[in-house]
């Protein structure tokens, strides 16, 4: 293990991998820090030139994209009140409130700090139940994969959308488009409409960068231009005062880290949801609850550490049992498959440096976000005042280049628009993305695991209950999709007698 | 734009139909659970989920049409604020006609890009590409043109030079470097 550990900083405090790390970080940062651009976008955006790097800085490269885009996404909503990420909505009247009342440094100072404090705490986690589960899911078979697969999509559904009958669409439509090609169990070619193109499946890299990257472009196109104005130009120190928020508040501290990366190892829910509950949280427990929203740090103390643990919690179920944790570990599960580094227990059999090396990445990449994200912080005026007329463009043309460089071919171009569209008129009818591309990655594997395990039961739907694991999992996920009945049943009733 | 449940649920189902037919023609391949199966699996779920559409989008414009009497415009034009239920609510930017131009403009770039990067090459095409777009959304064009200029050949030497990806010449093919 030590041998491993050693190879593993060997292999990330390379300099071409410090390298990709720093890129990628001020990428993140920048990215977060535009609203309209999000972390889930600049994942999007790296896929095409991480399919270049070899597994480590690729992984390297989103890892820290994302932890410093979550947290920069707090830095607009300080200042403009809009916030850069969605998973910055959840506090963006409060750290406003409070840069109104003049505290714009401790707003600021408070999301970085505990960001990373946050950010660090869910890689402890990781770190140390992530081998631990891989060990508990050597022993699953294709029944406990398939129960854990069907439940991962069920909580995606549940607990991340608002509207489960649209959650559903999406989610069908996403296994509908996982299942194009030859890539299922019989190796039968699936509506691939006779086009070679289509043999190998619908390619991954355009979908991901149509729907999360070219949807945000068409929104802004219609958007009316508002004019930013930044409410605080002159930013001063914000570290100061952050150890006393520390000692104030410790148990939000806490309370924000462990539920955000509960909320961000529950497959589809990710960092906004995690900050929504917490913020909602901390308020509820608070001693002086009424001072929310009038510019009180608490809530974002504790909300702005739980959306950045939940970045590293999602990572969790995402390595372990190759079933993302969010939009952005869907993305990374599909370029982990690119890379043959494929996402399950054997890997940290397998792939032991791999893994500490990203491991290793998390840390460094929490500790990176003090100083870059105070650099940032100084820069927020500037970055905020580059017109988003000048922005999108380019990053359409990122995307379009973007896609055609995995395949070198214009074909992928057409798939990208294809999705944006798509992706675009279906969350304008509230239908929402993100379940059809945990769709997309997870479709194939249910699939396989269905097939996999009627063959060894000769096709006894009951040999599904029968192990213990598959047994429980398989109940737990039937109540699931029965409570919401039950529930409408009870309300129905409760409503007659009244 | 937005359609109304009802509607969106009966595009579902359409295409639920024609899933599972198309799925059903799939060569079984001596197996019991063949390569329909899941498809159609899908189909089903999807048809559910169809049916269940259609009949809240119903409920939906009963209610609007019981709180207003017998009329009510089947095409709502006011967009997000009005809270009743329509067939049809045309986007609030329906109206404008830059920001219309604007929407067609993002699909109608990918197109051009398509058809013509082979023969005009990357630069030429991007350099035009972001010239429109950058023009559509008010930037001046003494910014917009060194903008363009610039970006395209950055975006050009990390994908062609560091990432080795053949981006076509086209045009300038004697000018390669």
């Amino acid at each position: 293990m030590l041998a491993n550990i050693y190879a593993a900083f060997g292999m990330v405090f390379d300099p071409y991998v410090l390298a990709v790390i720093l890129g990628a970080s001020i990428f993140g940062l920048f990215m977060g820090a535009v609203p309209g651009l999000s972390a889930t976008m600049a994942v999007a955006l790296l896929v095409p030139v991480t399919f270049f790097m070899p597994p480590v800085p690729a992984i390297a490269a989103m890892v820290s994209a994302t932890a410093m885009a979550i947290f920069s996404g707090d830095i607009p909503g300080c200042l403009l009140r809009i916030p850069g990420t969605p998973s910055s909505a959840a506090y963006t009247d409060e750290a406003y409130a409070m840069t109104m009342k003049g505290q714009g440094e401790i707003a600021l100072g408070a999301s970085l700090v505990f960001s990373v404090i946050g950010g660090l705490f869910g890689t402890m986690v990781l770190i140390l139940a992530a081998p631990a589960l891989a060990e508990l899911a050597l022993k699953f078979s294709s029944f406990e994969y398939f129960w854990l697969v069907l439940l991962g999509l069920t909580c995606a559904i549940f607990i991340a959308s608002d509207n489960p009958l649209k959650g559903f669409v999406s989610l069908f439509l996403g296994m509908f488009i996982a299942s194009v090609g030859m890539g299922n169990p019989a190796g039968a070619p699936r509506f691939t409409f006779d086009q070679p193109d289509l043999l190998g499946g619908v390619s991954l890299v355009p979908l991901m960068v149509g729907m999360f990257a070219m949807s945000e472009v068409l929104r802004f196109a219609v958007s009316r231009d508002f004019t930013m104005k930044v409410a605080k130009s002159q930013v001063g120190n914000v570290f100061k005062g952050m150890w006393g928020l520390m000692v104030k508040y410790p148990k939000s501290v806490l309370r924000g880290s462990v539920l955000g990366t509960l909320v961000g190892a529950l497959p589809g829910a990710g960092a906004d949801i995690a900050a929504w509950m917490s913020y909602a949280m901390s308020k509820k427990m608070s001693r002086e609850p009424e001072k929310f929203g009038t510019g009180h740090p608490e809530g974002i103390v504790e909300s702005g550490a739980a959306n950045n643990s939940a970045l590293a919690g999602a990572w969790i179920p995402a390595l372990v049992f190759g079933i993302p944790g969010d939009s952005i570990t869907a993305i990374v599960i599909g370029v982990l498959y690119m890379k043959n580094l494929n996402p399950g227990p054997m890997i940290f059999v397998e792939n032991p440096v791999s893994m500490y090396a990203i491991f290793l990445v998390f840390i460094l990449a929490n500790l990176l976000m003090l100083p870059l994200g105070f650099w940032c912080i100084k820069m927020a005026k500037r970055i905020l005042s580059i017109p988003r007329g000048i922005l999108m463009p380019l990053i359409l043309l990122f995307c379009i280049v973007g896609s055609y460089a995995t395949n070198n071919s214009v074909t992928d171009v057409g798939i990208m628009l294809v999705f944006g569209l798509l992706a675009y008129v279906m969350e304008e009818n509230g239908f929402p993305v993100a379940p059809a591309v945990l769709g997309v990655v997870l479709g194939g594997m249910l699939e396989e695991h269905f097939v996999t395990s009627m063959i060894k039961s000769d096709g006894q739907f009951l040999a599904f209950f029968e192990r213990p694991i598959a047994g429980t999992l398989g109940v737990i996920t039937l109540l699931l999709w029965l409570l919401p009945v039950v529930l409408r049943l009870v309300r129905r009733k409760s409503m007659a007698a009244a | 734009m937005k359609i109304n449940d009802a509607l969106s649920g009966l595009l579902v189902a359409l295409f639920a139909v024609v899933l599972w037919i198309a799925s059903s023609r799939l060569p079984a391949m001596g197996q019991d659970i063949g390569p329909n199966v899941f498809p159609q699996a899908l189909a089903g779920g999807l048809m559910i989920c169809a049916v269940l559409l259609v009949l809240r989008g119903l409920r939906g414009l009963r209610k609007t049409r019981l709180s207003h009497g017998t009329t009510i415009a089947t095409i709502s034009t006011t967009g997000a604020d009005d809270q009743d239920a329509h067939w049809f609510t045309l986007p609030d930017w329906f109206g404008s006609r830059r920001a219309v131009l604007a929407f067609l403009l993002v699909p109608a770039s990918l197109l051009f890009y398509i058809w013509v990067s082979e023969p005009l090459g990357f630069l030429p095409t991007a350099v035009v590409l972001l010239l429109v777009l950058f023009l559509t959304f008010r930037t001046r064009l003494m910014v917009a043109l060194p903008v363009a200029l610039l970006s395209a050949l950055l975006i050009h030497a990390i994908f062609y030079k560091l990432l080795k990806v053949p981006l076509p010449w086209g045009i300038l093919t004697p000018l390669a470097w």
